[in-house]
């Protein structure tokens, strides 16, 4: 005998309520992206001081590792830069930050940061834009 | 305890398994985005660090919102079309949202029937269709998270990559958000239309899904 058909229902999987609970997680990391983005401004700012200064050497320390190598074969970080055509940059336009990455606009050039160990280290400087491709950087790593 | 685990034991199973999952999808996840990381020159996350990251809530939000999208056109579209031979449709003539009677409710309600489902008005309309609207709202805010975690995976890439950042507004509109979304719907809506038709003509023995063993193809809305 046929059995007696049941009342159509969906019964695949459980409902979960975690989207809220998702989408607020996402909203909370974002909470302290303000001095974040201070503290990429005040990396992207010393670096230019520094070049500016003609202080190369400590220009390079606040430059990526793989920046550094970018830049010098030879291990010879400040001579590469000081023969590297950085443009002079004043104030900060504007910062982004987005997780460990960031961009400040100076008045004069566009600096690419990343962080290492809580610290803003400069990933890519004296960069125009060249759409649609990447920014075109002097210094990137 | 032993009768509850059993009377609920498909929505325990399930979640155990949604949770097995998620640990599996975020152990996996973190060695691969610090393969990347280290690939790029850039600094490997930490677990902790990762699962709060844009980067893994994108991943989970787009798949929530398709899972939901899935579910929320099926109770739908079952409404309004059907599939002869089907277990999972209604019988051919019996398109539509049928009558008070069919339903239960109003004066045809039941004695154990919702409280909603015996009144009229409004209360009624929404305890009608309090299911879609239910999925409806965890699906518009999955693909919401999807859309925020999404922005912010993305500009953190951008930037990596030495390109500007885009606002949510340009990402909602960018290949990478609607990427992400078709390619999980694409395999919801093959997954439910292959259920569909595969249940005319194959049988699991026990399961509601499926018609019972026995059956005729041509029998529809028959649940085994």
């Amino acid at each position: 005998m046929m059995p007696e058909p049941r009342p159509h229902r969906l019964r695949r999987r459980p409902t979960l309520w975690v989207a809220p609970a998702l989408a607020l997680v996402v909203l909370t990391g974002c909470g302290s992206v303000h001095t974040r983005e201070d503290a990429a401004a005040a990396a992207a700012t010393a670096f230019h001081k520094a070049v500016a200064a003609g202080d190369t050497g400590q220009a390079c320390e606040l430059l990526t590792e793989s920046a550094r190598s970018a830049l010098a074969d030879n291990g010879d970080c400040a001579a590469a830069l000081a023969d590297t055509d950085i443009p002079e940059a004043g104030s900060v336009e504007r910062s982004a930050v987005w997780g460990k990455a960031a961009q400040v606009v100076l008045n004069g050039d566009t600096v690419f940061l990343t962080t290492f160990d809580g610290s803003w280290l400069v990933r890519a400087a004296g960069c125009e834009p060249d759409p649609p491709r990447p920014y075109d950087c002097a210094v990137e790593g | 305890m032993k009768g509850a685990l059993r009377r609920n034991g498909l929505t325990l199973a399930f979640l155990a398994l949604f949770v097995a999952a998620l640990i599996g999808q975020a152990l996996t996840g973190v060695a691969e985005f610090n393969h990347q990381q280290l690939a790029d020159e850039l600094q490997p996350v930490s677990l902790a660090r990762y699962v709060t990251s844009a980067a893994f809530a994108v991943d989970v939000a787009e798949n929530w919102q398709s899972e939901y999208l899935q579910f929320l056109l099926y109770i739908l579209g079952t409404v309004y079309l059907v599939q002869r031979g089907s277990p999972e449709s209604k019988k051919v003539g019996e398109e539509g949202a049928e009558s008070d009677e069919e339903q239960k409710v109003g004066e045809y309600a039941d004695a154990d029937s919702p409280k909603w489902a015996r009144m009229r008005g409004f209360r009624l309309a929404v305890y009608s269709r309090s299911l879609v609207l239910v999925m409806g709202v965890i699906f518009g805010l999955s693909w919401l998270a999807q859309s925020i975690a999404g922005l912010a995976a993305y500009d953190e890439e951008q930037l990596n990559q030495s390109f500007d950042p885009v606002s949510w507004g340009g990402y909602v509109w960018s290949a990478d958000f609607w990427n992400r979304t078709l390619q999980n719907w694409q395999s919801e809506f093959l997954a439910v239309a292959s259920m569909v038709v595969l249940s005319i003509f194959l049988r699991q023995r026990g399961s509601p899904q499926s018609k019972p063993v026995g059956s005729s193809h041509q029998a529809t809305g028959v649940e085994g």
